[in-house]
């Protein structure tokens, strides 16, 4: 799952050279903006056939947030 | 040599992402490889301001890779949040010294300032109706007076909620009988204007229906108006309109026959036995989408054939009881054994067009692979198998939106078949002059009038060829050459024994003392070679007599497409005072010029 999470968001955030872990932050990578975590949720969102609630989508900080919400909605 | 090769596979597979029906996971997981790619391939540059009322961030961006699909690239400015109405009407520095082409107003229904309440009057609703269309007004009229620039208005679309129930759209209090109304009034008010567009978001947000339209949550987190996944649906209308204020709009349809046109093979079932007209679910569908063609083909929509048959067995199909469209209908008729992409080269040169003019519509998969592979420039819907989807399948893709449509467009298959004819006439005659002179041409030669303003501005827009300067002009700047002591103008229009071409032809100078700097002139390819640029520089030369005009400048700009004329102005008696491949500057001394010679009456 996280390989799988770990594709999309390199193919959104244009990059092949990033080593994103669990621990990733948007803070600690250039091109991941608010824009950029907008469109990395749709694209899971597209990708995985789910649908974030607002609160969801709100309280991701973290790669990690983002495999385990994913990994709960596919359930 | 395989690095090339490799581009264009990507370049192919990245364009068909954005056709529709789009491939949404890739336009949004690749947009920024997908814009890398297309980049190269832009011929033109163009400058679009956003005024958003809502976030857009994510809508520039496809929509520029829609552009670039249409080899437009673009640089953009961005208002800030919901300063739509304070950039156009007071403007800002940076909105000025951008000086936008084009204008894009993104409003959606969250933007209405007030909607009815319902302790309100019939007439305290029209007076908040007023209110609101006065608030657009000032948008547009700032936008028109700061820039020369092309505005496009997004309507309304529907509130996904009916407080009234299903009195929502009937009763004068209700939210979506008042989006109505506005709606009726914003069209109202860009029908008599020339340089404003609807982007009709109310048709969008149908087709899509309004639950896919917009996300709630995307709202409350980021304020966008729409879903991410309708952003496509969006950005390719505003490019489709776009590409018609540019005109690269295409122009003929190209069909096949067997299982696209009718159901089954009418060379091995013959004309009784294939699927068309009454009487079964299939052959009726097939009915439907030939009426659907017939209806683009009334508007102006060029149609051709290319399909494997034997041509006469072709032919037999559309004698079929059930065949809406007849052979009457069809500019080009290629039915033989030929690979398609050798026919639709024949075809646009036949017709006179470029392939990137052409739309393929073929229901098998490897005929179309073939023609997208040889013919990048060709659009080819992907037209899956089931025949009830063929005509969205066209529609969709909004490949022949135009600005208007004038009596030209609807004349102009008689005028493209009239063309055919001609081609066989010239088999008849000896030498081509022969020809001409039995075609008995006559022009009727003018300056610019009002009544021919639209179809001028149309025409300078739409020519790619027989354009000297590639310049584009909105319908306001004909307008203010009218009558102008400023300009020289003449438009031609002509005639011959097969038919009316109506309106082919225009040049614009500009008097500079004693010299006519010309600034437009264009002709349509449906005319070449008949000697009407020789008559039209015949009748310049007099009117620069009448206005004692000694000297007449003319300059030649390369576009992708104008090769064909650069050597127009050497054609016509003028001398060559400098340039190169991209550009020339020419003279003429009026004293010397002598009347061409020229197969047309006056």
């Amino acid at each position: 799952m996280l390989e799988k999470i770990r594709d999309i968001l390199l193919d959104v955030l244009d990059r092949d050279d990033l080593d994103l872990t669990l621990e990733s932050r948007p803070d600690q990578v250039e091109e991941w903006d608010s824009m950029a975590q907008i469109q990395i949720l749709v694209a899971l969102e597209n990708e995985f056939g789910i649908k974030f609630t607002l609160e969801e989508s709100q309280g991701i900080a973290c790669v990690g947030d983002i495999v385990e919400v994913v990994e709960r909605k596919m359930g | 040599m395989y690095y090339k090769y490799f581009m264009k596979d990507v370049e192919m597979d990245y364009a068909q992402a954005l056709e529709y029906p789009y491939d949404l996971k890739k336009i949004f997981r690749k947009k920024k490889a997908i814009k890398r790619v297309l980049l190269p391939t832009a011929t033109k540059a163009i400058k679009i301001a956003f005024l958003g009322g809502s976030t857009t961030a994510e809508i520039l961006d496809i929509l520029e890779l829609f552009l670039l699909k249409n080899q437009i690239r673009a640089e953009f400015y961005e208002s800030d949040y919901n300063r739509y109405y304070e950039d156009a009407v007071y403007g800002n520095d940076k909105l000025d010294e951008f000086k936008p082409d084009i204008v894009y107003v993104h409003t959606t229904g969250a933007n209405i300032q007030a909607f009815p309440c319902i302790n309100q009057t019939n007439a305290e609703v029209d007076g908040l109706i007023g209110e609101e269309l006065t608030k657009f007004k000032a948008i547009w009229r700032g936008l028109h007076h700061r820039f020369s620039c092309q505005i496009i208005q997004n309507n309304f679309e529907y509130n996904h909620l009916r407080a009234l129930g299903a009195l929502d759209t009937i009763d004068y209090r209700g939210k979506n009988c008042y989006i109505l109304k506005l709606n009726q009034e914003f069209a109202r008010l860009a029908e008599v204007d020339d340089a404003l567009h609807i982007n009709d978001i109310h048709y969008l947000s149908s087709i899509l229906g309004l639950d896919e339209w917009a996300d709630r949550s995307l709202w409350w987190s980021s304020k966008y108006a729409l879903s991410f996944n309708s952003i496509p649906t969006l950005a390719h209308n505003i490019s489709s309109i776009i590409c018609g204020i540019y005109g690269r709009t295409k122009k003929c349809l190209t069909l096949d026959l067997d299982n696209t046109l009718w159901g089954g093979v009418v060379g091995d079932d013959g004309p009784e036995g294939i699927r068309l007209g009454e009487g079964d679910a299939v052959a009726e569908a097939y009915a439907s989408f030939q009426r659907y063609i017939k209806l683009l083909h009334s508007r102006g929509v060029i149609l051709s054939v290319c399909s494997k048959n034997d041509e006469g067995r072709a032919k037999e199909g559309f004698g079929s009881e059930g065949s809406v469209l007849g052979l009457n209908d069809f500019a080009a008729f290629y039915a033989n054994w030929s690979p398609k992409n050798q026919n639709i080269e024949n075809i646009a040169k036949d017709l006179n067009i470029g392939g990137d003019s052409i739309v393929f519509v073929d229901d098998n998969p490897v005929e179309r692979a073939l023609v997208s592979k040889e013919l990048p420039q060709v659009a080819i819907p992907e037209l899956g198998s089931d025949v009830v989807d063929y005509p969205a399948l066209i529609d969709r893709n909004n490949y022949f939106h135009t600005l208007n449509i004038t009596t030209d467009d609807i004349q102009r298959n008689e005028s493209y078949r009239d063309n055919a004819k001609r081609h066989q006439e010239v088999e008849h005659h000896q030498n081509y002059d022969d020809f001409l002179k039995s075609l008995g041409m006559s022009a009727i030669i003018n300056s610019f009038d009002h009544a021919n303003e639209v179809r001028i501005a149309q025409l300078i827009n739409k020519t790619n060829q027989f354009n000297l300067t590639g310049l584009r002009v909105a319908t306001p700047q004909v307008d203010e050459a009218i009558n102008n002591p400023r300009y020289i103008t003449l438009y031609a229009k002509l005639k011959d024994k097969f038919g009316d071409n109506g309106l082919v032809s225009v040049v614009m100078g500009e008097i500079q003392g004693q010299t006519l700097q010309i600034i437009v002139w264009v002709m349509s390819c449906r005319v070449f070679k008949r000697t009407l640029e020789s008559c039209v520089m015949n009748v310049l030369v007099q009117k620069c007599l009448e206005h004692d005009i000694r000297i007449i400048k003319g300059r030649y700009l390369a576009t992708a497409k104008n090769e064909i004329v650069s050597e127009h102005y050497g054609d016509m008696g003028f001398a060559k005072l400098e340039g190169d491949v991209g550009s020339s500057a020419w003279e003429l001394d009026v004293a010397t010029y002598r009347d061409l010679d020229t197969m047309i009456n006056i």
